[in-house]
């Protein structure tokens, strides 16, 4: 499995792989590209807010961005998330829990020549709305579809 | 002098390996476990038994547990004069209150509008004003069916003090305002057309299931040098063809110890026994070791004795232990794990399966919890649950649930580790 994880890391060379990697856990994001922690953006408690704190205020619904997510999360500890955008110059994508205490999620910078695909994990605390925001040639899009998080039988 | 020091040397060292020799060669192969050698006198698990911190704390020694019986007689009903006057306001409150038990709604569809994710393990109860229940009928029921409807796996909610008389009144009153058929936003809502969850995760990528490193670290201790200076590849030199069926026997009855043992407790009495190593169960490097095993026998169908003398009387016992109401909430595993009951239905957002589909992933990372659990970790959590406390790793109990399930489960295919919610 170690060889399995070399092997992954070596060949990392794209750097869309790498952001996956970064996504993952495996890499710390400063040592991948160093892009300034947007406090604000990562600290805001609504969606609204977090989306205009980080540069994709005013994102409208684009049917070019494919976001597939689970219909029923088994729990909100790791949601998988993936999301495609189509949308020609897309030069950052970003994940919004709307019901998350913090929205924003995670917040990708995509070099250009990177295929503009994400697949991650996420947090969710209860049932929301997932949103994807993408920038693209100075425009912002987004999709969004709703995740719903078990409530389990047992106990409290 | 150096002639006369080789001499001296050369002897020992043949002597030396000899011993190893012997040692190894008197030790048979894991299929005959009774000959094994084994640590017999010590706990198995870290004694004292403290439950799991985040786990939690309370204790339910009035109740029932795996390992005794604590006598629970089914109350008298109470008689009640004319309607209950309580307040559907405070029952709508108590019935959706998840910290006494799980909730009416881990169960039963009710609310206007119904509560996210209903279960279904119990009838629908969203008309159940219109069914012609009395007010005193609605109220025993709640507070102990068991008079009234013996083999309904509800729990006793009033005998067993999870709710007052007075908060049964509320619930009551709340029910009688349940007038017509709850109304869903979407399939996903209602339990009966929500989609069945399938496991379609490939449990060997160790991107997707952490549990896959346990692999790595078992392999690396089978070779690692215990106290005595011998480890698990001294003797089992071999270990892809010697292990490659044995994990699929486990769990057996072991004679020196009378009791049935997983390859768990198997490991950490062996590992005594023979490297000087105290792999305690619960700890990483037992984890690491048994999900190692059973990796080994990963497509092995699952093979358990159901024919010796000293298995049929386990799986006696332990087919006892599954319909043993156990807890506070008064449940048994048969309440939630066979069809003619439970199983293959919702308690709120959770799929109840059979006993068939429990065994052959476990140890298996659990992604809720971020932690891998073997089967005893399972069962003490199923126990604590239902609120029965929980028994230490090693218990002869749980070995006796571990094979009769374990028999139930006899064909599958062993794929450890797995991964579930």
């Amino acid at each position: 499995m170690d060889k399995l994880r070399r092997l992954y890391l070596k060949s990392a060379g794209a750097a869309g792989v790498l952001l996956a990697a970064a996504g993952a856990g495996l890499l710390k994001p400063g040592e991948v590209f160093a892009a300034a922690w947007n406090k604000l953006a990562f600290s805001s408690n609504n969606v609204n807010d977090a989306m205009k704190n980080a540069n994709y205020g005013g994102a409208v619904e684009s049917k070019d961005i494919i976001l597939k997510v689970p219909d029923i999360a088994e729990n909100g500890a790791i949601v998988p998330v993936e999301a495609t955008s189509n949308i020609p110059g897309t030069t950052s994508m970003a994940f919004f829990v709307e019901k998350n205490q913090y929205p924003l999620v995670a917040d990708f910078e995509l070099p250009s020549g990177t295929e503009p695909y994400i697949s991650t994990r996420i947090k969710m605390s209860q049932t929301s709305n997932v949103r994807v925001a993408v920038r693209a040639g100075g425009k912002t899009y987004m999709q969004s579809k709703e995740v719903k998080v078990t409530i389990g039988g047992c106990g409290g | 002098m150096p002639a006369k020091k080789s001499h001296l040397v050369l002897p020992v060292f043949l002597l030396g390996t000899l011993i190893v020799l012997s040692a190894c060669a008197t030790r048979p192969e894991p299929g005959k476990t009774k000959m094994a050698p084994l640590e017999l006198e010590k706990p198995a698990f870290a004694s004292p038994w403290v439950r799991y911190k985040g786990w939690p704390s309370e204790m339910w020694s009035d109740y029932s547990t795996v390992a005794a019986v604590v006598p629970s007689i089914p109350a008298e009903p109470i008689k009640i004069e004319g309607p209950i006057t309580g307040d559907p306001k405070k029952g709508e409150k108590l019935a959706y209150d998840r910290s006494r038990g799980g909730s009416c709604i881990a169960c039963h569809i009710m609310g206007k509008p119904v509560p996210p994710l209903p279960g279904n393990a119990g009838p629908d109860l969203s008309d159940y004003a219109s069914w012609g229940r009395s007010d005193e009928f609605i109220l025993n029921y709640i507070y102990d069916h068991r008079k009234i409807k013996p083999d309904s796996i509800m729990q006793p909610w009033g005998a067993h003090k999870l709710f007052s008389v007075d908060e049964i009144k509320d619930i009551v009153a709340f029910l009688k305002t349940q007038k017509s058929p709850a109304e869903f936003k979407d399939n996903l809502e209602n339990p009966k057309t929500r989609p069945i969850p399938v496991e379609t995760r490939d449990n060997f990528d160790p991107f997707l299931n952490e549990a896959m490193a346990a692999v790595d670290k078992g392999k690396e201790l089978f070779g690692k040098e215990g106290a005595s200076k011998k480890s698990c590849a001294s003797c089992h030199t071999n270990p892809e063809q010697t292990f490659r069926t044995w994990a699929a026997s486990m769990p057996r009855h072991e004679s020196r110890l009378n009791k049935v043992i997983g390859v768990e407790e198997f490991v950490t009495r062996h590992a005594r026994a023979t490297t000087g190593d105290d792999y305690l169960l619960q700890s990483g490097g037992n984890l690491a070791l048994s999900i190692y095993l059973r990796y080994l026998s990963n497509g092995q169908p699952i093979n358990v004795d159901t024919t010796s003398a000293e298995h049929k009387q386990a799986i006696k016992r332990g087919t006892e232990l599954l319909g043993r109401k156990i807890g506070q909430l008064h449940m048994a595993c048969v309440d939630c794990h066979t069809t003619e009951r439970g199983a293959n239905k919702w308690v709120r957002g959770q799929w109840l399966g059979e006993f068939r589909g429990q065994i052959d992933h476990f140890p298996t990372f659990r992604t809720s919890r971020s932690e891998i659990w073997d089967i005893t970790k399972r069962f003490q959590w199923c126990n604590v649950s239902v609120r029965a406390n929980e028994l230490q790793p090693g218990a002869p109990g749980y070995g006796d649930l571990e094979l009769t399930i374990t028999a139930l489960n006899n064909g599958m295919k062993l794929s450890v580790p797995g991964i579930r919610h």
